[in-house]
């Protein structure tokens, strides 16, 4: 096992599942990709692994939700904590703001998304210039236009709200 | 030089540090003397910062990573338990979990194929139960129809059972059915309770050898390495092999696990009081006296 891919699991996999989160928006399978990126790391031995990694998960996060209609959650806790609840009030809200970021990111187009994505989990403009097989010149403009329009989607999103709650 | 305005991108890349250097002096030039530039950068860095706070309400709650699963490959160290402890054995649970699957794959005992695996059972299996538990001709019938799936026996079986079922064959939904049955279901009880009747839940584990185990699965049963274990069954036609590790006094962990090719045990009557998870093929269980919050926490790690 080469060592530096223990050290870079180290130090990347938090990134990896918060990337595939947003991807699959279920902590558990995103923990059970970002492993198996990873298993798959071991095997294949990539040259810049931090980069192969995330392209590896963004292709099984794809793959994964085109199972996902058919597929049940494989895992099932059978019955949940009460005492461990946490306060339902703090849970709903933080539960309507992700579903609204998740909304607002699902109208970026795949190439934005994937590049703002990639950023928020620490790939440098080489790294995902490599990865997406863009300029590196162009990262920036892309991450220019990707950045705002998630700003603006969710903006929207909450005024619609409102008008829509009157 | 500074007569064309820089354009977004070049003001990311550089809010971002990832101008080259040579840009980047061409850019400070320019916006020293460009106050339209300067600020747009400031629009832009305020843009940034909103991003990333929208990012940031879309992150998983902060956890932390699961030991590497290569580093499975040396023999997990010995474990010394801190008094009080819950959340370090139950990491330590996940650890051994994991070395157990990967353990599994080189175990020197090659997997009994399926033909071998009825013949094996049939050797071993009469004996052992007569052993731990008081043989019924239930039981035995049970034994024949798993070993031979012979119709002769299958025949037998329903007789001695009374049970209308017209396949006599060991089929999920047999088991589904003998699931219904369990103690203390009121209805009217097909197969299994008729003749084998309403016993306690926990005693209707029996403990077998692990070379029946082996045989039911076809691989060595998944358990905690370096602890005490027991392989039980519930009936010997049933093939979910149940292994039994005392972790701590009062502290159970009860691993379910079935022939891969048959999925994930079900849930049992009345074990939905338990706290149970799917490990792939496998069912997890903790019994014991913990704190409920380290419970559950347990439950998130033991995946």
């Amino acid at each position: 096992m080469p060592e530096d891919l223990a050290e870079i699991y180290r130090s990347t996999f938090p990134a990896l599942v918060r990337f595939l989160y947003r991807k699959v928006w279920d902590v558990e399978r995103a923990e059970d990709l970002a492993q198996e990126a990873f298993a798959r790391a071991v095997v294949h031995k990539p040259e810049s692994a931090r980069g192969w990694l995330f392209v590896v998960a963004a292709n099984m996060a794809r793959d994964d939700a085109r199972r996902a209609a058919r597929e049940r959650r494989h895992l099932t806790l059978l019955k949940s904590d009460p005492a461990s609840a946490p306060a339902v009030d703090e849970a709903v809200h933080a539960e309507t703001e992700r579903s609204r970021v998740r909304t607002a990111l699902e109208q970026l187009t795949p190439r934005d998304r994937e590049v703002l994505l990639l950023w928020d989990a620490g790939l440098s403009y080489d790294e995902i210039a490599t990865q997406t097989g863009l300029a590196r010149g162009a990262v920036g403009t892309t991450l220019a236009r990707a950045r705002r329009r998630l700003v603006e989607a969710f903006a929207a999103g909450e005024q619609d709200e409102h008008i829509a709650r009157g | 030089m500074s007569i064309s305005h820089v354009d977004d991108g070049q003001l990311h890349a550089y809010l971002d540090g990832e101008l080259p250097q040579a840009e980047q002096w061409r850019l400070e030039a320019h916006l020293g003397e460009c106050p339209a530039c300067r600020g747009r950068l400031e629009e832009q860095r305020a843009l940034i910062a909103r991003a990333s706070e929208l990012l940031a309400l879309a992150t998983p709650p902060a956890r932390d990573a699961p030991p590497f699963r290569p580093a499975m490959a040396q023999p997990p160290p010995p474990v010394r338990w801190p008094a009080r402890q819950p959340l370090a054995w139950a990491a330590t649970v996940v650890l051994a979990l994991a070395a157990g699957w990967y353990l599994r794959g080189e175990s020197p005992s090659a997997p009994v194929r399926p033909d071998r695996r009825a013949a094996a059972a049939n050797a071993a299996a009469p004996r052992e139960t007569a052993r731990t538990v008081p043989p019924s001709p239930r039981q035995t019938a049970e034994t024949k129809t798993l070993a031979q799936q012979a119709p002769s026996a299958a025949q037998h079986d329903q007789m001695i059972s009374g049970s209308a079922v017209p396949n006599p064959q060991i089929t999920p939904l047999d088991q589904a059915a003998r699931a219904k049955a369990a103690p203390p279901a009121p209805a009217p009880a097909p197969a299994a309770a008729l003749a084998a009747p309403a016993a306690p839940l926990a005693a209707r584990w029996e403990t077998i050898p692990w070379d029946t185990a082996r045989a039911i699965l076809g691989v060595e049963p998944v358990r905690i390495p370096n602890l005490p274990a027991v392989a039980k069954r519930s009936s010997a036609a049933d093939r979910v092999v149940l292994v039994e590790q005392q972790l701590a006094l009062g502290t159970v962990v009860r691993l379910q696990e079935r022939p891969a090719a048959e999925g994930a045990p079900g849930m049992e009557v009345g074990a939905s009081e338990r706290l149970a998870r799917y490990v792939g093929n496998l069912r997890v269980e903790i019994e014991g006296a913990l704190p409920a919050d380290s419970l559950s926490k347990l439950l998130e790690l033991v995946r």
